[in-house]
């Protein structure tokens, strides 16, 4: 069973009817697109479903009375690292240094112009999905969704402390990059390089 | 008959069915071979039984093996240094070989800088422990080298070369079911072989018959 990807657009004034929405529902499916017009709404989604793997297109402008994108880009980097950004809005040009250099060295993805066509922007969010396949979380994650519901919440692995965790706690571990989670990702990491390394022919091929 | 003092921890609340089992096996082992003398710590003794113990050697150099944790200074016992900076003397002239994590880093030294022979263990910490129902590949490989040097025909740089490679051939056994089935057991195996460390510097060709009472 694969765990389909999220797509969640942060923008006070995205319509439903947008073309790029169109166009990305088409590509990933209706349920797998959701605007959040409200910041808090769209910041509590992405923060419940850290078992997901998700792509945020986030606006700078959420109106008013609500929280800038970037407050909003440092409030889901606090809880995980490994949720794609992508900084969409139509004054890109208006970003301030400080602001970017945020960006940057919180690894947002890219920064895309929403003005610009749906040719421009839409290769740029299929490369972000694309490149979640390539993420050891994302791998990890693939194979425990090969478990049951039920044996994804048994204790699983157990530490030197004794400390167990189930495979759920593991890939949440992962996804916040904490010292396990960092630690596990290498750990297979190096399992993986000493497979290819001693010419192993099955390599997550089930 | 060579004196084998063997010291574990079969107390501790995750570990002690597996050290133990190691402790189980290598005594077995020891009997069966019949040119050991087999002495035991385990956690119903401390520091003092072990200096007695190897005080009763009488400067008869002895096999050490421990199965407990460790940290790059000591190895730890119930909790406490059980062999450790200020003890480290009393292990002049034997062969040290443990499981306990990191004391490769910094107590293999102390304990060659007072006439250790030979240390055999792990220079770091892995932080997994594999499920128990592969426990016993572990066990396998954990006292591989000291049964391939207590078998007299090899010396320590050979019987500790044959317990790395008896690591990667238990991998690649255990990747042809581990890695679909549990990736993270397999990932401590290879951990834990990569963390092997071994410090005999002048004493490469060290043999059991080294070890045999004068």
């Amino acid at each position: 069973m694969q765990n389909p990807v999220q797509i969640i657009i942060i923008d006070d004034n995205f319509r439903s009817n947008d073309p790029l929405m169109v166009d990305l529902q088409e590509k990933y499916g209706d349920s797998n697109v959701q605007i959040f017009r409200r910041p808090n709404e769209g910041i509590k989604y992405v923060l419940d479903h850290l078992s997901s793997k998700i792509v945020v297109l986030l606006d700078m402008d959420l109106g008013t009375s609500e929280k800038r994108g970037d407050a909003v880009f440092a409030e889901i980097q606090e809880k995980t690292l490994l949720v794609t950004v992508i900084i969409m809005s139509a004054k890109l040009q208006s970003l301030s240094n400080e602001e970017l250099r945020g960006f940057i060295n919180n690894h947002a993805f890219s920064a895309i112009d929403s003005n610009a066509s749906v040719k421009t922007n839409l290769p740029i969010i299929n490369k972000a999905v694309n490149q979640l396949s390539l993420r050891v979380d994302c791998a990890l994650e693939e194979w425990i969704l090969r478990h049951s519901p039920e044996d994804r919440d048994k204790p699983y692995l157990t530490l030197i402390g004794g400390e167990k965790y189930s495979l759920n706690q593991i890939l949440a571990e992962i996804r916040k990059n904490t010292e396990l989670g960092l630690s596990l990702q290498k750990k297979i990491l190096n399992l993986t390089v000493e497979l290819l390394a001693r010419q192993k022919e099955k390599l997550a091929e089930t | 008959m060579i004196k084998l003092l063997l010291a574990y921890d079969g107390a501790d609340s995750r570990l002690g069915t597996y050290f133990s089992s190691c402790f189980s096996d290598l005594e077995t082992h020891a009997s069966t071979c019949g040119s050991f003398e087999v002495c035991a710590i385990n956690e119903h003794h401390d520091e003092t039984h072990l200096e007695e113990n190897i005080a009763s050697f009488q400067g008869t150099p002895f096999l050490f093996a421990a199965y407990t944790h460790g940290r790059q200074d000591a190895i730890v016992h119930k909790g406490t240094a059980l062999v450790h900076t200020t003890n480290a003397y009393f292990f002049g002239g034997s062969l040290v070989y443990t499981c306990a994590c990191s004391a490769g880093q910094e107590l293999a030294g102390i304990l060659r800088a007072q006439g250790c022979r030979a240390f055999i263990g792990f220079s770091a910490d892995t932080i997994l422990l594999s499920t128990e129902a592969h426990d016993d590949i572990f066990r396998d490989c954990e006292n591989y080298g000291l049964k391939i040097f207590m078998s007299g025909e090899k010396t320590i740089k050979e019987s500790y070369q044959a317990m790395y490679e008896n690591y990667t051939k238990r991998f690649d056994e255990f990747c042809e079911i581990g890695f679909a089935e549990c990736p993270f057991d397999l990932a401590a195996l290879l951990d834990v072989r990569n963390a092997l460390f071994m410090d005999a510097e002048g004493n490469e060709h060290l043999t059991l018959a080294d070890f045999a009472s004068s």
